[in-house]
């Protein structure tokens, strides 16, 4: 056990910071789907052409190949400095990419690693179907085998940014007559294909996160399946558990700076009697625990990466993210009532009320907190399954 | 590299620990039983002849100075079969003893010869004049540590008159009300790094707890059967058990975490004390109370040890200040973001 950075660790996070305090927008992103995603785009490139796009990627494919305690200071610096997250290029920067990188061919790195690190190209995930969402190996959408390409029909649902990814990374069956997880394959969707169309979904924030995607007859290249034809959930489940652990350190470090600026705004608010909000002791006592709640989730990633570099990590990556998302909504609850009868309002500028109605969906997103706790059980304690 | 992850070093240290506990102090002592039978003279001597009581304390015969990541491993194996409050009182009151420059005293507490009780101020009715405190844990106790975020003093109890002993929470400690004022000051010393040590050591047997309480709910339900299945195969029952989980591995990095801020001595160890004990002190309590439901009607029985879990963690949540004191406290520190290395 130690806490010692080396010289190189430390050098590292100087330039980081400096970077930083230089580039870094210093303003929120913007609330409109839109201008989020010109925001995401321009701070992607901006990161690409200084050198800090693909933290974790190889260096064969433009990455930085950094170690994972260097990944941690780069997030623990972002949020120190309010820099903007990955935002709409999450999935294709800890999933798509990295799966690409792991199991695809030298064709498609190149046609699709490049883009994704100069900002170009949003990815969305199409894994879930509307009988197919805890229960991910019931998936049916089909990918009928033509010569050289697949000719797919189906749906898919809550694709995060479908209407503004590029590309999808997709699991379908394409082996007729298979059941569960045999016979899928995943594959690369063009989202501007013919015969791809998509619904967004407005979510009771009033934003489009998630969108329903159908399918009539799109041909995809079968040079476009990733990893072996029906080969496709051991392919997702390449970089799911790596994911599980690592892929959220940056919003996990983040919930720190959101603690302290409720910490700051608690201090300034007040009250329809005119008393500090800090000052009611339940706010004071839930917002000590955030902050003490906060830094064990910034010491469970330390725990995570420490545990990686002795070895392959197993399901006990979803603790952390089993509680760090579940933290994230108390501190969002927190931030309602903290704001008191400003919450009444969907503010603009002040948009703690959003951003509480949003929190609701990180116990869904990328497997419900009931399924993760499953895993827990079964797999990390060893009870019966269900 | 920074790494969390004890050593093999580490490892073999804690499982020697454990094996010696298991066998010669199993948390099953407790069944049934009243006062905590490990606290004995000839068990007390025994831990002493380990070098338990001096894993805290340099300069002195018997004084390991074990890294703060060592003796943290030590008291997580102390919490997990909840071994007498005492001993952490005693390791740490050595260590006061030390600091404060009385070698002898601490000797004779890392001998196991003086014992010490922990010093609770209260305000609860008839307690008196003067400063009174609960002594907890007094049983044969000569000393009762008191812990303050300045720092900490060790008073003696052998001027007390005949201590006022009082029915305790904890059947497992002797408790008694005594007034700290007319108990001298034997010792005292303005550390703050010893309220923070304090705080890691006392969340590390809190963690331990946690987890030993993990590990009795997971065996009660792998083995429970009921509608012919083992419970632990009913969500209802297993994603409790996966909570249990959860907050026993959030609380044993944190513990971690401070501990090795604590040894760098870089400014950032009292934020991260406070997190460490406000969040394992919790994690115990609500671990302890979700076991006790798990086992059904068993659990609020004195044959089964799963409500020991639940008064220690209790106590341990009222030692060396309490959550109120250290929630107040962590609000008033600055912006951990800023401290970052």
């Amino acid at each position: 056990m130690n806490l010692d950075f080396s010289p190189d660790e430390q050098e590292f996070r100087e330039q980081a910071r400096d970077w930083l305090a230089e580039n870094s927008p210093g303003r929120a992103p913007p609330v409109g789907t839109d201008e989020r995603m010109g925001f995401d785009k321009r701070w992607q490139r901006t990161l690409h052409d200084h050198g800090w796009a693909g933290l974790s990627w190889p260096k064969a494919y433009g990455g930085r190949e950094l170690t994972l305690m260097k990944q941690l200071i780069w997030f623990e610096e972002v949020a120190r400095s309010g820099a903007p997250g990955e935002g709409i290029f999450f999935i294709a920067l800890n999933h798509a990419g990295p799966t690409i990188i792991a199991r695809g061919t030298e064709e498609q790195k190149a046609k699709f690693l490049p883009p994704i690190l100069r900002g170009e190209t949003p990815w969305c995930q199409g894994f879930s179907e509307p009988n197919a969402g805890s229960d991910l190996a019931s998936l049916r959408t089909f990918g009928r085998i033509e010569g050289d390409r697949l000719i797919v029909n189906g749906s898919k649902i809550w694709t995060t940014n479908g209407h503004q990814a590029d590309y999808q990374e997709m699991l379908i069956r394409t082996e007729p007559g298979s059941v569960r997880h045999r016979g899928l394959s995943w594959v690369v969707c063009d989202m501007h294909h013919p015969g791809v169309e998509v619904r967004p979904i407005r979510a009771m924030d009033g934003d489009l996160h998630f969108c329903e995607v159908f399918y009539t007859d799109v041909e995809i290249p079968l040079a476009h399946v990733v990893g072996g034809l029906h080969d496709g959930w051991n392919v997702a489940m390449t970089t799911l558990e790596f994911e599980r652990a690592t892929a959220s350190l940056g919003e996990r470090i983040e919930i720190g700076r959101v603690v302290e600026t409720l910490l700051r705004l608690a201090r300034e608010t007040r009250d329809a009697s005119g008393r500090p909000v800090i000052e009611t002791g339940d706010i004071a006592a839930r917002l000590a625990m955030a902050r003490a709640e906060t830094a064990a989730l910034r010491a469970m990633s330390y725990m995570t990466i420490s545990r990686f570099e002795q070895g392959p990590v197993g399901a006990e990556g979803i603790i952390p993210a089993v509680f760090g998302t579940e933290l994230v909504q108390r501190v969002h609850e927190l931030a309602f009532e903290i704001m008191g009868s400003r919450s009444l309002e969907m503010h603009p500028v002040c948009n703690w009320p959003k951003r509480y109605l949003a929190s609701r969906l990180r116990t869904l997103a990328g497997g419900t907190a009931e399924i993760r706790r499953n895993i827990i059980g079964e797999r990390l304690l060893g009870l019966p399954k269900g | 590299m920074a790494s969390l992850v004890a050593t093999d070093a580490q490892q073999e240290l804690a499982h020697s620990v454990a094996k010696f506990l298991e066998a010669e102090l199993p948390v099953e002592r407790l069944t049934g039983a009243g006062l905590d039978p490990a606290l004995d003279s000839r068990t007390w001597h025994q831990m002493a002849s380990l070098g338990w009581l001096g894993i805290a304390t340099a300069g002195v015969a018997g004084g390991s100075d074990l890294p703060v990541g060592d003796q943290v491993l030590v008291a997580r194996e102390f919490g997990r079969v909840l071994a007498p409050l005492s001993m952490l009182a005693s390791l740490l009151g050595a260590r006061v003893a030390q600091a404060a420059g009385n070698a002898p005293l601490a000797e004779s507490i890392i001998a196991g010869i003086s014992r010490v009780a922990t010093a609770v101020p209260t305000d609860a009715p008839g307690a008196g004049d003067g400063t009174p405190a609960y002594l907890l844990d007094c049983r044969d106790a000569t000393l009762a540590l008191l812990v303050t975020p300045e720092g900490a003093a060790l008073h003696g109890l052998g001027e007390l008159p005949e201590l006022d002993q009082r029915e305790a929470f904890d059947e497992a400690m002797a408790l008694a009300l005594a007034d700290l004022a007319a108990a001298p000051v034997l010792c005292r010393v303005q550390d703050p790094g010893l309220h923070d040590l304090t705080l890691i050591l006392s969340a590390a047997y809190a963690t331990g707890m946690c987890e030993a309480i993990t590990g009795m709910a997971v065996r009660y339900a792998s083995t429970r059967e009921q509608f012919g299945r083992p419970i632990g195969g009913f969500q209802a029952v297993k994603h409790r058990c996966a909570d249990m989980a959860i907050r026993s591995d959030a609380a044993w990095a944190q513990v971690v975490f401070a501990a090795l801020c604590f040894g760098q001595d870089n400014g950032r160890a009292r934020y991260q004390a406070l997190a460490a004990r406000l969040v394992a002190s919790a994690h115990a309590i609500v671990n302890a109370q979700a076991n006790i439901q798990l086992h059904g009607a068993i659990g609020v029985t004195d044959e089964l040890v799963a409500h020991r879990f639940l008064k220690r963690a209790r106590v341990m949540d009222m030692c060396f200040g309490t959550a109120v004191t250290h929630r107040d406290a962590l609000l008033s520190c600055s912006d951990v973001l800023e401290q970052a290395a």
